[in-house]
């Protein structure tokens, strides 16, 4: 993936950028506002992560420029500020997703990776979400995996769902929360991973090859068995 | 800082100020009073005079100059008219009659007043007298004579030095009043004043349990003073919470840095395999996750005690906010050897607030319940952790109850503090700010969190004002597209 990174502060710009390299990205870095904003309205990029601070342009006018334009180039907003209201603030200038600083290297990966690997939309058409034998109906809302059926709480079915337009990628536990309970708000103790090993057992136990797996440190990851395993 | 004099104090100069406008007000009364009244006695005085001059113009009429040499004879022995002068000379200003010694220098001029200096004795016997300053006229008579009529002045002066005598010393009264109550004045004020200077550099040195002094009086220095004693408790309660938990933090946050050094440092070593290094570097990573929880917590409650976040409250349905919360607590519970019973009421419970925040709330008390209500009931017995919501007059209250050890007496007081935890060992589990939180967003949603010891567990209710506006259908409380539909008293 091209990904634009504005950020002003040294340290993280260079933390970022080499942690998205390192996993395979290719990343045009942006040290101010106005040189920022050129980048992203001249180039295409796949993802902008943007420091909502930032000298010369801030980050909320860039994404409203950005918008404005008519570009629809996933944003991702990098904050020191935990405030509610800035978070609110940046979701309704245009951005797709908001993390505050200081941040898990894994968590800012899962986000932009889910921003851009998607084609904007475009799974929302798909009626039937397909990961090795498992099968989701949007339909019918049927979920069935080497051809047996196999029920589902409401809630297990959101959480599949999610996870399947995802597969192949790491979710954060945070993800979770934010797109299947749609709350923002932190967990004390792992509250998630309950959800996570009840709805392992009805998609995977009775099956050879697990598809949920834990990813440490990270989160979740819905995958297709590797070939060379 | 030096002590204020009084000179320079404010409050003496405005007294003296006061005062010096008073005395000035009072000394133009009086010189007014006296100017008017010298010019009254003025205007008598020629009018007495006026009048001798017609009685005296009208003997001249009739018996010409003889009779009015005459006439002023027997006024002059008369002594009729204390303070009156007469003076007839002739052509050579030599005197016929009257009281006075010789003519005054003044040349005669019947159209004016003069004030002239004379001395008394009668022109005959020419033995020189007192002197003194006269007022009256002077005639230019047919056949050279000279008449002069007019009235001894100091008898007037007299009364009027003295007058003006009193009023000086009157004036000097006045400004040494004006000192004197300026001085006390200040001193007064100063004395208060001074009473609050000293307690706020005791303050300034560590003090902080110093108070202004108050009299009991309930004047304004005491208001003050009951105002700034207010202030200042409610500094000090600030100060302490923040070194409480400035202290804490370091306590807290001082073993988990220790391992997460370790961790690394064995890292270093070579003889580990590339498994134990990553294993390593796990471990390092959880505890620094708990860190950042144990910042986030405190950083989420510095934010509910700003009140920032209630510009962006909406109406919120707390029936599917509980159901939600409860929705995603109950594998845990269960898990855990519990069963979570939601009882929520058939209509929407709307209030305003932050669902983010709200949700939070209700989160940690699950937390909670999970954590302590259910784990010390021991695994032989299934425990209950009950969710109830209703709504009465004008509040909404929800609350959590489990079956556990619960709290009691000062663990159940002090829960709610940031950092207080039942174990003071610190060595369970939990940053000890769970609670704290939810106090802090009851409060931010003017609310309240009330802690009560249930026998056996602890029930934990959260009471917030409801919102009376929002009609019940507009509500913004509901997460998932999934309608879930359980009303009443159901398990989850």
């Amino acid at each position: 993936m091209k990904i634009l990174v504005i950020e002003d502060d040294t340290d993280t710009a260079d933390y970022v950028a080499k942690g998205l390299q390192e996993a395979g990205h290719a990343v045009d870095l942006a040290r101010d506002g106005r040189d920022g904003l050129v980048k992203a309205v001249g180039e295409t990029f796949d993802v902008a992560i943007v420091d909502r601070m930032l000298p010369g342009v801030d980050g909320k006018t860039i994404v409203e420029t950005l918008r404005g334009a008519g570009r629809s180039t996933p944003v991702l907003f990098l904050s020191a500020m935990g405030e509610v209201r800035h978070r609110v603030e940046g979701l309704r200038a245009g951005a797709d997703d908001y993390l505050t600083k200081p941040f898990a290297f894994s968590e800012l990966l899962a986000r932009v990776e889910a921003l851009g690997r998607r084609p904007r939309d475009a799974y929302r058409e798909e009626t039937v979400l397909a990961v090795a034998g498992l099968e989701l109906d949007r339909l019918t809302r049927e979920v069935v995996r080497d051809g047996r059926r196999i029920e589902l709480q409401p809630r297990e079915y959101r959480l599949l769902e999610y996870l399947m337009q995802h597969a192949g990628r790491v979710v954060t536990r945070t993800m979770l929360l934010e797109h299947v309970w749609d709350y923002h708000f932190d967990p004390q103790t792992n509250v998630i991973d309950v959800h996570i090993s009840r709805l392992r057992q009805k998609i995977d136990r009775d099956f050879g090859t697990p598809l949920l797996h834990t990813v440490r440190g990270a989160g979740y990851s819905l995958r297709a068995p590797d070939p060379a395993d | 800082m030096r002590p204020i004099r009084p000179i320079r104090s404010r409050v003496f100069q405005l007294s003296l100020l006061t005062s010096a406008i008073f005395g000035l007000a009072a000394c133009a009364v009086v010189a007014t009073l006296y100017f008017s009244s010298v010019e009254a006695v003025t205007r008598q005085i020629e009018a007495t005079i006026d009048a001798e001059i017609k009685g005296l113009s009208e003997q001249y009429r009739q018996f010409g100059t003889a009779g009015l040499i005459r006439s002023v004879q027997n006024r002059t022995r008369q002594r009729a008219r204390p303070g009156a002068i007469y003076l007839v000379v002739d052509s050579g200003f030599v005197p016929l009659a009257g009281n006075i010694a010789a003519w005054p220098q003044e040349e005669p001029d019947a159209r004016r007043w003069v004030t002239f200096s004379f001395r008394t004795g009668s022109a005959a016997d020419n033995r020189p007298g007192a002197g003194g300053e006269a007022r009256g006229r002077m005639f230019r008579l047919p056949g050279g004579y000279f008449l002069l009529v007019g009235h001894d002045l100091r008898e007037q002066q007299r009364v009027t030095a003295r007058t003006r005598g009193t009023l000086i010393l009157a004036g000097i009264v006045a400004v040494l009043f004006a000192v004197a109550s300026g001085g006390l004045l200040s001193w007064l004020v100063l004395r208060r004043l001074d009473g609050i200077n000293r307690t706020s550099r005791e303050i300034m040195a560590g003090d902080l349990a110093r108070r202004v002094p108050e009299t009991g009086r309930g004047d304004e220095f005491d208001r003050l003073a009951q105002s700034l004693n207010a202030m200042l408790s409610q500094n000090e309660k600030l100060f302490v919470g923040m070194r409480e938990v400035a202290e804490n933090l370091a306590h807290d946050l001082r073993s988990p840095l220790g391992r997460v050094r370790q961790r690394l440092e064995r890292q270093l070593s070579d003889s580990l395999s590339a498994g134990e290094k990553s294993a390593l570097a796990m471990e390092a990573l959880d505890e620094t996750d708990r860190m950042l929880a144990t910042f986030n917590a405190i950083l989420s409650i510095a934010q509910a005690d700003s009140g920032a976040p209630k510009r962006s409250f909406e109406p919120v349905d707390l029936r599917i906010l509980l159901q939600d919360v409860a929705d995603l607590y109950e594998p845990l519970a269960e898990e855990a050897g519990a069963r979570l019973t939601l009882a929520l009421p058939g209509r929407p419970v709307v209030v305003r607030g932050n669902r983010d925040m709200l949700f939070q709330a209700c989160a940690n008390l699950l937390d909670n319940a999970i954590k302590y209500g259910v784990e010390s009931a021991g695994p032989a017995q299934p425990s209950a952790i009950d969710l109830d919501l209703d709504a009465a007059g004008e509040s909404a209250r929800f609350a959590v109850r489990d079956r556990g050890a619960g709290l009691h007496g000062e663990a159940l007081e002090r829960a709610r503090e940031r950092f207080y935890r039942a174990d003071a060992s610190r060595t369970t589990g939990g940053s000890g700010l769970g609670l704290a939180l939810v106090d802090a967003v009851a409060r931010l949603h003017d609310g309240t969190l009330t802690l009560a010891a249930a026998g056996p567990g602890l029930r934990a209710t959260v009471q917030l004002p409801l919102d009376k506006n929002a009609p019940a259908q507009e509500t913004t409380g509901g997460a998932g597209a999934e309608p879930v539909g359980a009303t009443g008293a159901d398990p989850v």
